[in-house]
């Protein structure tokens, strides 16, 4: 079952740091909004350093008026492009899934 | 950062340990402690100095136990095997046009060095070569370093060993025919990341590449085969060092590490640091 949330993680993950830039914290927060998608709050950093490592991502730093610099990610082009496949993936099998519970 | 008490700031240094401890053989400890502690000074944002025990204890609970840091292995099921030529060539071509003065001065170096060795250095090099690709695409400004072609040789020996049981082979496959060469050189291609990624010895690196390559054999085959057909395999070869060589080598270079970072996803994650 984790492995299926962490499935699930990269792929909202992606989606949403490809509609807007965001960091780390304010990820946390928008993801939240997902019922049982965050157990925990520190599953993300490993999470997003492998989507980094793997050229999906980039991170910028950026002056914060409330603290410490914040580490913006951006979705890359090859990102985009692993995204496009996830996005249709996941249709499938919720199509598929669907297609049991009716 | 804002003022703790003793407390709170023992148990915020004790959380960060024991997640070290976790991440230990994590290439991206740093980045991901980092990003712990940052987010633990924006969820205390708004908290009034100096920062209490409860908040802090707070905060680390919904983080989670730091031992699950290093238990993330995340085998993304969902996530299909990235076959996308078109991606690698994208990337290639962004990373070589930001880096072209700077690949071909790489590509030169790698061939008079790797030639006036007698082949010696051309495997460690080689590993600096993926060091240089993998920091450059994990770069926000996709810089390229000239010193990472050097940064290998603390994998020196693994290095020479791939390429002295690997090369022989690949060049007597060409020699007698074109075919085995050129399958001998695509079952292996991946050897050197293996090293450098996961600190694995000349033999488990050219099983892991083949174990890579296997497992998405015609995907791969045809990986190869472009590379083949952009001089890549002539030129780590050494069997020419013309200048038009020079200038196609490095993207080579830079579509074989996409191909790889495509590929890796499908491969066990790593236990050794780099």
């Amino acid at each position: 079952m984790s492995q299926v949330r962490r499935g699930l993680l990269e792929l909202c993950i992606l989606n949403l740091l490809e509609k807007q830039t965001t960091y780390g914290y304010q990820l946390v927060r928008q993801l939240e909004a997902v019922p049982g998608l965050v157990v925990t709050e520190g599953t993300i950093y490993p999470l997003l350093s492998r989507l980094k490592r793997l050229g999906y991502l980039s991170s910028q730093l950026v002056e914060s008026p409330q603290g410490p610099a914040r580490r913006n990610y951006v979705v890359t082009t090859q990102g985009r492009q692993y995204l496009r496949q996830l996005n249709v993936a996941w249709q499938q099998i919720v199509s598929a899934v669907n297609g049991f519970i009716q | 950062m804002k003022r703790r008490t003793s407390e709170a700031q023992r148990l915020e240094e004790d959380y960060l340990a024991r997640a070290a401890r976790a991440l230990a053989g994590e290439p991206e400890k740093t980045d991901i402690l980092q990003s712990i502690q940052d987010h633990i000074a924006e969820a205390l944002a708004d908290k009034p100095e100096p920062v209490t025990l409860s908040a802090v204890a707070e905060v680390l609970e919904r983080l989670g136990p730091p031992e699950d840091y290093g238990r993330d292995a995340p085998a993304v099921p969902m996530a299909p095997a990235v076959n996308d030529l078109h991606g690698c060539f994208l990337g290639a071509v962004e990373l070589y046009k930001r880096n072209f003065l700077t690949l071909i001065a790489a590509a030169a170096i790698f061939e008079v060095l790797s030639l006036a060795s007698l082949l010696i250095l051309l495997g460690p090099l080689t590993g600096g070569l993926c060091r240089m690709f993998l920091n450059a695409q994990a770069r926000p400004d996709k810089r390229v370093v000239l010193s990472d072609l050097f940064s290998e040789f603390n994998h020196f020996w693994p290095l020479l060993g791939a390429s002295v049981l690997s090369l022989p082979a690949i060049v007597l496959g060409f020699a007698v025919m074109l075919v085995p060469g050129f399958l001998l050189g695509t079952l292996w291609m991946y050897h050197a990341f293996f090293i450098v990624e996961r600190g694995e010895s000349a033999i488990e690196s050219l099983r892991s590449s083949w174990h890579l390559v296997t497992g998405n054999l015609r995907w791969n085959l045809l990986v190869g085969l472009i590379l083949l057909a952009i001089g890549f395999v002539p030129g780590v070869l050494g069997l020419h060092g013309a200048i038009p060589a020079l200038i196609v080598m490095p993207l080579g270079w830079m579509v074989w590490g996409y191909a790889y970072l495509q590929q890796r996803q499908t491969a066990p994650t790593p236990t050794v640091a780099t």
